[in-house]
């Protein structure tokens, strides 16, 4: 769920305060969500995902994805406490959460009771996502870099077991040449697919990843770089505007770019380009996406600013080091690494049996082969541990992008993954009207009373009243019965007066046409 | 008048209405199509809600329980929010803008509230009155409606009590009998006019017919005239402790130690003077002009008449500023005699016992006498005294005296009839020092001391139980303790005192 703050820039801002009264402005870090908001948003989304979850027999799916993110929240909340107990503890539960979330997230393809399709996919990501924001709602932990916090904290926590693998995998190194030779062509076919890409699929798909790459490589080359100091004095101010306008664009193209593109690829071709060319864009994209010059720039840029960034940031932190913080760092994080070794010791299989699936199964044996069962799971639990916290980063990056407002980060968090349920349901096979437009409503209801509680709070330093939020739900939620049942009166007469049946690719498009209309009508009405 | 605005809020909703409306195109679902306009209905309900204008809808009144409160007494505010409009108002937020200098104690001065039509709703909390002039600001005001898009805010003016003036008025002081006409309060074992009765004895021819036993007349036959005691004034000496060691505050909020004091010598000097009695004012700590001697204490000798009561005023609002020379500035200051600033030789004679009896004293009498000769303190740079009596107050050059020279000081300026009502916050031993001193040459003290310490602390229950133990000695040395809590008003805390001067 996307939005701005009311200031209309980036959510840092103080936005507007009680006029008169200059000491009493409003907080512009993270916010804890009052009884009410915190209430109604940790109610509605589990309300939401259980319910629903019920109703399309994955039940358990929808109780372990929202645990599963309602860990990695508490995780997160634990990883910005300070003490030593908080960081061993933030630790221990980033890693329980990441495995939870990669159980859950897995269950869709291992688990023979749940169909094979999108629409439980998306429903597990739904579930994880509204138990991350519904639970960082009530300590406010998503904001202000908080998660990123979390990210380093599960960084360091992949030391102890990442050295392990390291060993494992020197060792193996030296002992086998074939498979060292089979992941080096492997590479290089991935970095062909992205940059000289053959096949209609990977044409789109694989140049927005590779231009989501740029741009996160440009984003972080800007932010770490001291581009400003290299003018002269008098241009400095103008150049570090610049520099920060183009660093905030350049992440918002990685943060919009590269789930699309991940979409785009993972989409059977064929409806896909039947749909650009319903449309008329096929040519245009092919044009654009084609391009092999372009395509190489793009990932020389990309490759030259991550070098440019991260040697700037080693020699940084190199200059900075305080051994005895880095120990302690360390040493209060390895609970989680050892939670991870004992996995891999004890229960290898328990792992690797997840990567059993159709093509990969076959590599997972080669690989067993090549460095040991037990460096293998490891191997691939600390890919989780670091791959989920880094992707479920786009949210705070969203934040800081001014997609998400910062202070309301998770009751958007918790209202996008309400959403993703909505849409999962509305893709899952049989109709479920009631379902889908009773999620689309609580979305709406968790998103407003969370930011209702947190921004609109905060203008009085948190001074409140219990009556006033009360009421404010209340209308929320009686707008939103409502439009449910419009939207069931829609559907009855759309089946009962439209002639023939779905949508073609004309009606699509009219109808795509009516809804942008009815939007920019929407948002003239009022300002 | 008030500014009203649609915040874009909703416009967030125009995002899932677009996801919706994608995968409704990717699948071809008309239950996807339909679900975005739910989406679109919210955006609807932003653009649609309205509130009305907060400057006509809403008023304000604004009352305090005193409009002209003592220092460090409790005023609390009312503010009474209104809805005048047919509408209801939600979601409505008051911050009311409470006078510099001045913070709120109990209660918040700000509040969220939702009105129906003709509904009111009270905002109260409590201040700490400060010395001086309070004006209230104008209220700011943000009203919103239910779907929180439409905003309204305007910064009114509250009807009723808009300010507060606080001082010590002496003219109100409880104690004072305004229908009293004798030339002093303390009775005698004298027997003659009076108020008090003495005893009886046989008429004599000239005795007034007005102080004739006409009861007993009545009774037994028996003419006999009534004796009263007489009535003659005390020469009382306020003493001020404002010693920086000691110049504390209970809290941000509370007015310090110095400005309680002063306000309670104002108050006593002032129920005094209108007793008719002869009263002075010492002030230990600071430096003031127009006063006899040089550092501590600063000494304005008995008198009377009201020149005498503004140098009083004067001395006691620099005492409350801590800042000599608020004094300087007042004309009456100008007027008091040069002469004063020279000790008066005569009354360090006063005493003999003094210079011969108490070696203690003994070298402090000397530096008195010496003061005296050539109006130089050698003990004006001097070094702090033995270890725990050198608790002090400003010299010329700011440095610490030992409580006991400082008393042996303040003893030069006394005659053997002169009472001292001493005005101290007891936060050291000073007090109990100087009360020991003074009640041993026969003075009689009453100390009036405002509780400062803090009770919310460790530190502060720490204080106030070493402050208690110091009143305690101080009692059991003989001098009544008026213990003064700053939750109780200024005259009637200190209406004990009077009751004391005898």
């Amino acid at each position: 769920m996307a939005g701005r703050d009311q200031s209309g820039g980036r959510t840092d801002a103080v936005t507007e305060r009680i006029p008169g009264v200059p000491n009493r402005s409003v907080v512009s870090d993270a916010v804890e969500a009052t009884a009410v908001s915190g209430g109604v948003v940790v109610g509605t989304s589990a309300l939401v995902v259980l319910v629903v979850g019920s109703a399309l027999g994955v039940t358990f799916l929808a109780a372990i994805g929202f645990l599963a993110g309602g860990t990695l929240a508490v995780a997160a909340w634990l990883c910005n406490r300070r003490g030593p107990l908080a960081a061993a503890a933030g630790s221990l539960t980033v890693a329980v959460g990441v495995l939870a979330a990669a159980y859950a997230l897995s269950r869709p393809f291992s688990d023979p009771g749940i169909p094979l399709n999108a629409g439980a996919t998306v429903f597990s990501f739904a579930a994880l996502l509204a138990g991350l924001g519904a639970v960082a709602t009530v300590p406010g932990s998503l904001g202000s870099g908080q998660w990123w916090r979390t990210v380093v904290r599960a960084f360091t926590t992949a030391v102890l077991p990442g050295v392990v693998v390291a060993v494992a995998l020197a060792e193996a190194v030296d002992g086998g040449g074939e498979v060292v030779d089979a992941a080096v062509e492997s590479v290089e076919t991935g970095i062909d697919a992205v940059v000289f890409p053959v096949g209609p699929n990977a044409n789109v798909g694989g140049f927005l990843v590779l231009l989501a790459l740029a741009g996160f490589s440009l984003a972080f080359a800007l932010r770490v770089l001291p581009v400003a100091n290299l003018v002269e004095k008098e241009r400095r101010e103008p150049v570090a505007t610049a520099t920060r306008r183009t660093r905030t664009w350049a992440f918002r193209v990685w943060v919009f770019t590269l789930p699309l593109g991940f979409f785009l690829t993972v989409l059977p071709a064929e409806p896909l380009h039947e749909t650009f060319e319903d449309v008329g864009i096929e040519a245009l994209l092919q044009a654009i996406v084609d391009v092999h010059a372009l395509r190489a720039t793009i990932a020389v840029l990309a490759v030259v600013c991550a070098v440019a960034a991260s040697i700037t940031y080693l020699v940084r932190w190199v200059a900075q080091l305080d051994g005895r913080r880095i120990l302690g760092v360390l040493a209060t994080t390895t609970p989680g690494g050892v939670l991870l070794v004992g996995i891999a010791t004890v229960r290898p299989e328990l792992v690797l049996s997840r990567l059993r699936i159709g093509p990969v199964d076959g590599f997972v044996d080669q690989a067993v082969e090549f460095m040991g069962a037990m460096p293998l799971a490891l191997a691939v639990l600390v890919g989780l541990l670091l791959g989920t916290t880094l992707f479920l980063s786009l949210v705070t990056t969203a934040a800081a992008t001014g997609f998400v407002p910062n202070r309301t980060a998770a009751p958007s968090v918790a209202a996008g993954g309400v959403l993703l349920v909505a849409v999962a349901t509305g893709i899952w096979e049989g109709e479920y009207a009631l379902l889908t437009f009773g999620a689309a409503a609580a979305s709406l209801v968790v998103w407003d009373v969370g930011n209702y509680g947190v921004d609109v709070t905060a203008e009085l330093a948190g001074t409140t009243s219990r009556t006033v939020e009360l009421l404010h739900v209340a209308g929320s939620v009686a707008v939103g019965v409502g439009l449910v049942a419009l939207a069931l009166v829609a559907l009855w007469a759309s089946r009962t007066l439209a002639a023939g049946g779905g949508l073609d690719g004309p009606g699509l498009f009219g109808l795509t046409l009516f809804v942008v209309a009815t939007v920019v009508l929407m948002s003239t009405l009022r300002g | 008048m008030s500014r009203t605005r649609h915040e874009p809020r909703w416009r967030t909703a125009v995002a899932p209405a677009a996801l919706l409306v994608a995968v409704a195109l990717w699948t071809g679902d008309r239950v996807l199509f339909l679900a975005a306009a739910l989406p679109l209905g919210y955006l609807a309900y932003g653009a649609l809600s309205a509130i009305p204008p907060v400057s006509s809808a809403i008023s304000l009144e604004r009352e305090l329980s005193t409009d002209a409160p003592f220092p460090g007494e409790h005023v609390d505010v009312t503010l009474t929010v209104h809805n005048e409009s047919d509408t209801a108002i939600p979601d409505l937020r008051v911050v009311d803008d409470v006078p510099g200098g001045v913070e709120p104690i109990e209660g918040d001065p700000e509040g969220v509230v939702g009105l129906r039509p003709g509904e009111s709703h009270e905002l109260t909390y409590r201040l700490v009155a400060q010395r001086g002039a309070h004006e209230f600001g104008r209220v700011s005001v943000r009203a919103r409606s239910l779907s929180a898009a439409a905003v309204s805010s305007d910064e009114l003016v509250a009807d009723g009590d808009s300010g507060m003036f606080c001082r010590v008025y002496v003219e109100d002081a409880p104690v004072r009998d305004q229908t009293m006409q004798f030339v002093g309060s303390i009775p005698t074992k004298t027997g003659g006019s009076g108020i008090e009765f003495h005893s009886t004895r046989t008429y004599r021819r000239g005795d007034p017919m007005n102080r004739i036993d006409w009861r007993r007349l009545a009774k037994t036959g028996e003419l006999t005239t009534i004796d009263y005691r007489v009535q003659e004034a005390a020469r009382v000496l306020v003493v001020v402790d404002a010693r920086e060691a000691v110049a504390v505050n209970a809290g941000p909020e509370y007015p310090s130690s110095r400005e309680l004091s002063s306000y309670a010598a104002e108050l006593l000097t002032g129920v005094l003077l209108d007793e008719g009695h002869e009263v002075g004012v010492a002030v230990f700590g600071m430096d003031l002009p127009g006063t006899r001697g040089r550092g501590s204490p600063s000494v304005l000798e008995p008198s009377g008449g009201d020149t005498f009561r503004a140098h009083v005023a004067a001395v006691c609002a620099a005492v409350a500023e801590a800042d000599p020379s608020v004094a300087e500035a007042d004309p009456s200051v100008a007027e008091a005699d040069p002469s004063v600033a020279e000790a008066d030789p005569s009354v360090a004679e006063a005493d003999p016992p003094v210079a011969e009896g108490d070696p203690s004293v003994a070298g402090a009498d000397s530096a008195v006498a010496e003061r005296d000769a050539d109006g130089q303190d050698e003990d004006g740079a001097g070094p702090a005294g033995p270890a725990g009596a050198a608790v002090g107050a400003a010299t010329p050059d700011g440095g610490d005296q030992p409580a006991h020279r400082q008393a042996a000081r303040l003893r030069g300026s006394l005659d053997r009839h002169t009472q001292v009502m001493f005005v101290t916050p007891a936060l050291d031993d000073f007090p109990v020092t100087v009360t020991e001193r003074l009640e041993g040459h026969g003075h009689a003290v009453t100390v009036v001391s405002p509780d400062v310490t803090d009770g919310g602390t460790l530190g502060g229950r720490l204080a106030r139980l070493q402050r208690a133990e110091r009143i305690e000695d101080m009692r059991e040395l003989g001098a009544p303790v008026v213990d003064w809590s700053l939750d109780d008003p200024l005259p009637l805390a200190i209406a004990p005192a009077f009751v004391e001067v005898r």
